[in-house]
C-alpha cells in the first residue's frame, strides 16, 4: 500500500492536488505509456553505445621476434616501442593522449616511433591535416614520427587497427601488443597503459595483450 | 515563533496550519515549476553541445582511405534526442509533476554519461554529473537525488560487472569499485540533502508567519466587520430615534400652536371690541399671558433643536439695515412704557445686501433687546453696530446692546449663557422666562461664526456684545446705503433733545451728511438760538424735535414756532417714541413736516429729511399712514378644517374689510377654486380629505391649462425647518405661521395686495417665493 503511494506520488501526486491525472485519465495512460517508451529507448541508445565503445577491432598478430626488414632498426640500450596510427582516427586521439602519459613518466625508457597511416593515392595534405592527429603527433616529445606508406610497415607487424602498440625488448623479443585506451576513443586508466609502465620498470604486467579499440589501418575495422 | 491568536484558538490553529500548508504548496509549485523549466532549457542545450562536441571531436570512422559518419554522432543525435525529449516535454507542459522532476534528474546523469563518451572521457566531463546534482537540488526536493544517484550507480555497477574496462580502465577492477564511485555521488547527495530539507524548513516557517499574519488580518477584519455592524445598527437607532424626536417636535409645536393661535387670535379681537376697564384688563393678562407661553414654547422648541444638533441656519440675500430698523421700532412701545430711551446708532457702512439668516439674527438681537428693556426700570437701551473686519466677500459685524438697568454680579456673569440659568433665581419669579433666551443666543452666535459676552456692573448697567461674520451678497453692489446727496451739505439743522445721548447720534449722523448741527437741550434753549440765527440772517432749514422733554414738550414747541411769524420758514420734524396715531388728533395742526418714531435710524432719518426737505417722495410719509391702514378689499379663499383658527382667520379678514369664503377639508376647497374666483387663499396644511399641498398642486394643475395664477399662502403651525421648502415645492407662494398676529396677517396681505379682481397679484417684497425674514421658527 505504502508503495503504491509512494509511486502515485512520484507519477502525478495524489489525486486531489492532479485532479486531470488520475489513474482513470487519458493523460495518466498517455504518461506511462511515454514512460515505458523512454526508457526502453534508453536502454537501447545505451546498450549500442556500450555495445560500440567496448567492442574491440581485430586482433593484431606481430611477429614475436623484431623483424629484420623493418624500416627502422631495432634500439639495443632501450626497448622499442611502436604505436600504428591512422591520421583521421578520431578515437585513436585518445591512444596519443594515454601515450602522451606513458611518456611523461617513462618516456626515456623507451625509443619511441609512430607509424602514420600514409596512402599512396593521397596526397601528403592528407595526412598532415589539421583537423586529424598530426598536429598532435608531431607534438608529442621524443618520439620518431614515420609515414607509412600504404601500410606497409603495419602490415609487416600485424597491425590492422589504428592504436596498436607493441613493445619490444633489447633483445628484440615481443614484450606487449594491444591497445593504450579502455574502450573506443575514451581516455583514462587502462591495462595497456599499466601493462607498459610495468614492463618497462621491470614489474610483471597483468596483461601483455590488450584490446585495440580504433579504425581500421587499411581498409578493414 | 507562534501567533498567541493562534496559540490561543485551537480551530484558528488548525486554520493557520491549514493556510501554511497550502502557502507551502503553492511556493513549492513555484519552485517546482520555475526549476523545471530552467532544466528544459539546460537539457536541449546539452541535447545542441553534444551533437556538437560529436560532429567536433569524432566526425567520421576510418577504414583505410574510406570513411562513414562516426556513430557517435548518431549516438548525440538520437540517444541524446531520446534522454531529452520525454524530460523536457514534461518540464515544459507538467512543470510541478514529481515525475517530471525525477525524469529531469535520471536525464542528467544519462546526458552526463553520453557526454563524457563522446568527450572521449575526458576527466573534466564528470564534473557535469556533480553540477547537475547540485542545479537539481534547487528543486528543494531531495527525493530528485535518489533517482539521479541510482542511475549513475547502476551505471557504474551494470559496466563495473560487464564492461569493467570502460568505467574503471582496466579488466579485471574489483566489483566493489563502482561503489567507491557511487560514494562519492553520495557525499556530495548527503550535502544536498541538508540543503533541500533546511531550504524546505525555512519556507514552512515562512508559510507558518505568512499564515499568522493573514489569520490575524483576517480576525481583525471580522472584528472590525462586526463592530462596524453593531455602529451601524447604533446609528439606525440613533437616527430613528432623532427622527422620532424630530417628529414629536412637530407634532408638539403643532398641537400647542393651535389652540394658542385659538386664545391669541380670539383675544385680540376681543380687545377690538367695546369693553369695560375690567373686561379690557382681563384680556390683556390673557393675550400677554398666551404671548409669554408662545415664547416659551419657542425657547424650548428651539433649545430642543440646537441640543439635538438640528438647528442649521439659513444662507439668504437680507437688508441689514432694514432688519435692524425693523426690531427697534419693534421695542420703541415698550421700551416708551416703561420711560426708557431707546437708542440706535449704525456706525457701519453697510453693503447692500449680506448673507446669512436673517431670521435667527433677528431671534438674538429681539432677545439681547428684550432683555435690556426688561431688567431696565429707568435710563436708556441702546443698541450700536460697528464693524469688526471686512474682506472683499465677508464682513464681521459687532453688535453692542447696553442698558442702564440692575446688571450682573461678577459671579453670575459667566454663567448667565448657561441654559436655565439666570442671574438671579428671584429674577425669573420677577421678571418670568425660562432662562434659555441667552443660551439659545449663545448657540445661535456661535453656529453664526461668532462670539457673544457680557460687560456688566451690578446696578450699572449691562453691555451684551456679539460678533457675527456675513457674506457680501453679489446681487447688489457694496454701497453705503446712507449716502447724502450733496443737497444737503451745509445746511443747518436744530437739533432738541434732552437726552445728550440722543443728540450726538443726531449730531453725527447729520456731520456725516456735511449738514451744520446745532444742538439745544429744552425748549426755551432752542427757542433762543432760533431768535438768534434768524438775527444773523442764517434760519435754519431744519428742525429735529423730540416729542417728549420736560418743562415743554416737542408739540408745545412746534406750535410756539408756528404761532411766531418771525420764526416760520423751518421744516419740523418730530422724534418721538410713540407711534403718531398714539400721538393724539390735534398732530397735524402742530404744522409738523414729518413724525419719526424712535429710535431713529439711519437710513429712516435720511429718507425723512430728504422727504422733507423736497429731494423725493411725498412731503407725508407713510409714517402717517402706517402698516395699519386696510388694503382694498379682496376676495379670500379660507381653506381650514379647525374649527377655533377657522374662526380667528374669518373675523380677523372680515375686520379687515376683506371678503371671505370659507372651506372645510382639502377636497371642498378645491371644488370652491374657480380661475379668477379668489384674489388670494389661505391654505391650512393639515385638512382632512386632501391635505393643503396636494389642493395646491391640483390648483396649479388646472391653472397649467387655464391660465392665471391665483396667490397661495399656507397657513399651519408647522414650523420645523423643511416645511417651507415643501410648500414652495407645492406652488404655494407665501407662508403664515401660527399662531395668527394680526400684525402679520396685515403685513402679509399689503405684501400681496392686488387689484381686485385680478388674477395678478404679485408680492411687494418679491415676485417670486417667500420674504427672507419670514415666519419660521
Amino acid at each position: 500500500m505504502v508503495k503504491i503511494a509512494w509511486w502515485k506520488d512520484v507519477i502525478g501526486g495524489t489525486a486531489s492536488r492532479l485532479p486531470n491525472l488520475t489513474s482513470h485519465s487519458r493523460a495518466y495512460y498517455v504518461l506511462l505509456i511515454s514512460l515505458v517508451a523512454w526508457v526502453g529507448a534508453l536502454g537501447f541508445g545505451l546498450r549500442t553505445l556500450l555495445l560500440f565503445s567496448n567492442t574491440p577491432g581485430t586482433q593484431a598478430s606481430p611477429p614475436s621476434l623484431f623483424p629484420g626488414d623493418s624500416p627502422i632498426r631495432l634500439s639495443h640500450d632501450r626497448a622499442s616501442l611502436l604505436v600504428f596510427i591512422h591520421p583521421q582516427c578520431a578515437c585513436s586521439g585518445a591512444t596519443l593522449s594515454e601515450l602522451e602519459q606513458f611518456l611523461t613518466c617513462c618516456g626515456k625508457q623507451v625509443e619511441t616511433t609512430i607509424f602514420v597511416y600514409q596512402p599512396s593515392s593521397i596526397p601528403r595534405e592528407w595526412v598532415e591535416s589539421q583537423s586529424g592527429l598530426w598536429p598532435t603527433v608531431r607534438r608529442l616529445p621524443g618520439t620518431r614520427v614515420v609515414r607509412d606508406l600504404d601500410a606497409v610497415t603495419a602490415r609487416l607487424f600485424g597491425a590492422h587497427i589504428s592504436g596498436q602498440t607493441l613493445l619490444y625488448d633489447v633483445n628484440g623479443r615481443l614484450a606487449f601488443s594491444g591497445g593504450i585506451t579502455a574502450s573506443r576513443g575514451h581516455s583514462g586508466d587502462n591495462d595497456g597503459r599499466e601493462a607498459l609502465t610495468a614492463i618497462v620498470g621491470n614489474r610483471v604486467p597483468r596483461h601483455r595483450h590488450t584490446p585495440v579499440f580504433g579504425c581500421a589501418l587499411y581498409g578493414e575495422r | 515563533m507562534r501567533s498567541p491568536l493562534v496559540d490561543s484558538n485551537p480551530a484558528g490553529s488548525a486554520s493557520v496550519y491549514s493556510r501554511t500548508r497550502d502557502l507551502v504548496a503553492e511556493h513549492q509549485n513555484e519552485i517546482y515549476a520555475q526549476t523545471s523549466r530552467w532544466f528544459a532549457i539546460l537539457m536541449l542545450l546539452q541535447w545542441v553541445a553534444g551533437i556538437v562536441v560529436a560532429i567536433w571531436i569524432s566526425p567520421r570512422t576510418w577504414a583505410g582511405t574510406a570513411s562513414q559518419v562516426h556513430p557517435h554522432v548518431w549516438l548525440a543525435v538520437f540517444l541524446g534526442g531520446a534522454i531529452t525529449a520525454l524530460p523536457a516535454v514534461l518540464a515544459i507542459l507538467r512543470p510541478t509533476l514529481p515525475l517530471t522532476r525525477h525524469l529531469v534528474a535520471a536525464a542528467q546523469m544519462l546526458m552526463s554519461a553520453l557526454l563524457i563518451h563522446l568527450s572521449g572521457g575526458r576527466i573534466e566531463t564528470h564534473f557535469h554529473i556533480f553540477g547537475s546534482l547540485a542545479f537539481l537540488a534547487y528543486y528543494r526536493d531531495w527525493r530528485v537525488l535518489i533517482p539521479a544517484t541510482l542511475v549513475v550507480a547502476c551505471d557504474h555497477a551494470t559496466r563495473g560487472i560487464y564492461f569493467p574496462q570502460s568505467v574503471f580502465g582496466v579488466l579485471t577492477a574489483s566489483p566493489w569499485r563502482w561503489v567507491e564511485h557511487a560514494g562519492w555521488v553520495l557525499f556530495e547527495d548527503i550535502i544536498l540533502v541538508r540543503f533541500c530539507l533546511r531550504g524546505v524548513s525555512e519556507m514552512w516557517e515562512i508559510a507558518r508567519r505568512q499564515a499568522s499574519i493573514e489569520a490575524i488580518g483576517l480576525d481583525l477584519e471580522r472584528k472590525v466587520q462586526e463592530r462596524t455592524a453593531e455602529l451601524e445598527q447604533a446609528r439606525a437607532a440613533a437616527e430613528e430615534a432623532n427622527r422620532a424626536k424630530g417628529a414629536f417636535l412637530a407634532n408638539m409645536s403643532h398641537e400647542i400652536r393651535t389652540p394658542m393661535n385659538g386664545v391669541i387670535g380670539m383675544t385680540e379681537l376681543a380687545l377690538a371690541t367695546d369693553l369695560s376697564p375690567e373686561q379690557r384688563d382681563y384680556l390683556e393678562t390673557v393675550r400677554t399671558s398666551g404671548e409669554s407661553l408662545l415664547s416659551v414654547i419657542n425657547d424650548i422648541l428651539d433649545f430642543s433643536k440646537i441640543e439635538a444638533g438640528k438647528l442649521t441656519l439659513d444662507s439668504v440675500d437680507f437688508d441689514l439695515e432694514e432688519l435692524l430698523q425693523d426690531v427697534v421700532r419693534a421695542f420703541a412701545i415698550p421700551a416708551h412704557r416703561k420711560g426708557l430711551e431707546l437708542l440706535y446708532q449704525n456706525q457701519v457702512h453697510l453693503p447692500a445686501m449680506l448673507v446669512g439668516d436673517p431670521g435667527r439674527l433677528r431671534q438674538v438681537l429681539v432677545n439681547l433687546l428684550g432683555n435690556a428693556t426688561k431688567f431696565t426700570d429707568k435710563g436708556e437701551v441702546e443698541i450700536r453696530v460697528v464693524e469688526a473686519g471686512r474682506d472683499d466677500r465677508s464682513i464681521t459685524l459687532h453688535f453692542l446692546i447696553s442698558d442702564t438697568g440692575i446688571g450682573i454680579s461678577p459671579e453670575w456673569r459667566d454663567r448667565v449663557f448657561e441654559a436655565f440659568v439666570q442671574a438671579d433665581g428671584s429674577n425669573t419669579r420677577r421678571y418670568g422666562g425660562t432662562g434659555l433666551g441667552l443660551s439659545i443666543c449663545s448657540r445661535l452666535v456661535e453656529l453664526m461664526d461668532g462670539k457673544i459676552w457680557v460687560e456688566s456692573r451690578g446696578g450699572r448697567g449691562s453691555t451684551f456684545q456679539f460678533t457675527s461674520r456675513f457674506a457680501v451678497s453679489a446681487e447688489a453692489p457694496a454701497a453705503p446705503r446712507t449716502a447724502a446727496p450733496e443737497a444737503l451739505a451745509g445746511l443747518s439743522v436744530l437739533v432738541v433733545d434732552d437726552n445728550s445721548t440722543n443728540r450726538d447720534i443726531l449730531r453725527e449722523l447729520l456731520l456725516r451728511w456735511r449738514m451744520r448741527p446745532i444742538l439745544a437741550e429744552s425748549g426755551p434753549r432752542a427757542l433762543e438760538i432760533m431768535h438768534r440765527e434768524v438775527a444773523v440772517g442764517d434760519p435754519f432749514a431744519l428742525i429735529l424735535l423730540d416729542a417728549h422733554m420736560p418743562e415743554m414738550d416737542g408739540f408745545a414747541l412746534a406750535r410756539h414756532i408756528q404761532d411766531d411769524p418771525t420764526l416760520a420758514g423751518p421744516r419740523i420734524m418730530m422724534l418721538s417714541s410713540v407711534e403718531a396715531s398714539a400721538a393724539g388728533p390735534g398732530l397735524r395742526a402742530t404744522g409738523l413736516a414729518h413724525y419719526v418714531v424712535k429710535p431713529v435710524t439711519k437710513a429712516s432719518l435720511l429718507k425723512a429729511v430728504l422727504t422733507v426737505l423736497g429731494e423725493h417722495g411725498p412731503r407725508v410719509t407713510a409714517a402717517y399712514s402706517g402698516a395699519n391702514e386696510s388694503p382694498d378689499a379682496m376676495r379670500i379663499l379660507l381653506a381650514e378644517d379647525n374649527i377655533v383658527n377657522q374662526k380667528v382667520m374669518l373675523l380677523s379678514l372680515q375686520k379687515l374689510g376683506h371678503r371671505v369664503t370659507v372651506a372645510t377639508n382639502g377636497k371642498s376647497a378645491l371644488e370652491a377654486y374657480q380661475p379668477n374666483a379668489f384674489d388670494l387663499i389661505f391654505m391650512d396644511i393639515q385638512m382632512p380629505l386632501m391635505d393643503g399641498y396636494e389642493v395646491t398642486r391640483a390648483i396649479r394643475q388646472r391653472e397649467r391649462s387655464d391660465g392665471g395664477h391665483v396667490t397661495i399662502v399656507a397657513l399651519t403651525a408647522h414650523v420645523m425647518k423643511g416645511d417651507r421648502e415643501l410648500c414652495l415645492e407645492a406652488g404655494m407662494d407665501d407662508y403664515l405661521a401660527k399662531p395668527l398676529r394680526i400684525a402679520d396677517l396685515v403685513s402679509l396681505l399689503n405684501r400681496w395686495k392686488c387689484v381686485p379682481n385680478s388674477s395678478n397679484c404679485l408680492s411687494s417684497d418679491s415676485a417670486a417665493g417667500f420674504p427672507s425674514s419670514g415666519p419660521l421658527v
